[in-house]
């Protein structure tokens, strides 16, 4: 029998082999496994369950304040570390697109007044947290899990 | 539900070759197919459904967790040996049929477990889920050269492993 007969004499071996397989019989404990982890999540309080499953309007309020939140943590830090000139920016409305915009001028502003030393220095750093993380999680692997 | 996780286990299990890995990850399909359960209800595919969730879940669950590790842990080189050709098998046919069909499944089961997991899930997305080769490819992130060595070379171990095993007692 010649190469090509023999792969394709195997390959129907092999499906005929496999198809004929029945199905595995699912663990006794799958079921109730399911059903109780859905009992679970179904008493779970909203704010306990994904982000995906809140509610819409405690989406939006968690947004807004996040929103709000960091955008105080951004004044406060250029107010407290670099001495920011506020004066140059001025919240004349309350609408989202004026809102945009002021927050738009801000990052320009305070991204342009760091020093390059100071971005090139945090690039740095996260490059060397990352390596580390993945370096200590790569020996934790091999010693704690592959070697058993 | 019921009427359905045994499909889903096996999909999941002859994937992984891991019993308590194709639970957990039996629950998630479960679990999402319960957010769906309205629609799913009085769905005449969702046993279809049920099928694809539970493969993608399985190999995005494989590439997660294994390929993550794989650079520190698996430093062989796989291209070296990607196009070695591997050699031809002959189909253990007349074993297989002098076996009752108990001891025949789990040998088979077995065998198929054993398999590299680089063999064994295009082996099973090939001939269980009827995936063309380029799909598997896309879906493993590999070529299509290598999709096709590595199913041949799956055929050809498991084979090899049900000629070399079969005489042995099965082990469960």
């Amino acid at each position: 029998m010649d190469t090509a007969n023999r792969d394709k004499s195997l390959e129907q071996f092999v499906d005929r082999t496999l198809h004929g397989l029945p199905l595995r019989k699912a663990p006794e404990a799958l079921m109730s496994h399911v059903l109780t982890a859905i009992e679970k999540g179904a008493a779970a309080a909203w704010w306990q369950r994904t982000f995906h499953n809140w509610p819409a309007v405690a989406k939006c309020v968690f947004l807004f304040v996040a929103t709000g939140l960091a955008t105080l943590a951004v004044y406060a830090f250029a107010l407290v570390s670099l001495r920011f000139d506020f004066s140059s920016l001025r919240l004349d409305s309350t609408s989202a697109a004026a809102l945009f915009k002021t927050l738009t001028t801000l990052q320009s502003s305070f991204i342009g007044s760091l020093p390059p030393l100071w971005i090139y220095g945090a690039l740095a750093a996260v490059v060397v947290v990352y390596v580390t993380a993945l370096a200590i999680g790569a020996i934790a692997y091999r010693t704690l899990y592959a070697s058993r | 539900m019921q009427a359905y996780q045994d499909m889903v286990f096996s999909t999941i299990v002859r994937l992984t070759g891991n019993d308590s890995q194709a639970e957990d990850i039996a629950q998630e399909v479960f679990l999402k197919a319960y957010e769906k359960f309205e629609h799913l209800r009085v769905s005449p595919s969702a046993g279809g459904w049920l099928k694809t969730v539970a493969t993608h879940r399985t190999i995005n669950y494989l590439s997660r967790y294994r390929n993550r590790w794989r650079l520190f842990s698996e430093l062989r080189k796989d291209d070296e040996e990607e196009f070695e050709p591997p050699a031809p098998a002959d189909t253990p046919d007349a074993l297989l049929l002098a076996l009752d069909v108990e001891q025949r499944n789990a040998l088979v089961e077995q065998s198929l477990r054993a398999l590299p997991e680089a063999q064994r899930v295009p082996l099973v997305l090939y001939h269980f889920s009827s995936m063309p080769y380029e799909d598997i490819a896309q879906h493993l992130h590999i070529s299509l050269a290598k999709v096709k060595i590595d199913i041949h070379r799956g055929r050809v171990a498991l084979a090899r492993a049900l000629s070399r095993s079969g005489m042995a007692p099965v082990k469960e």
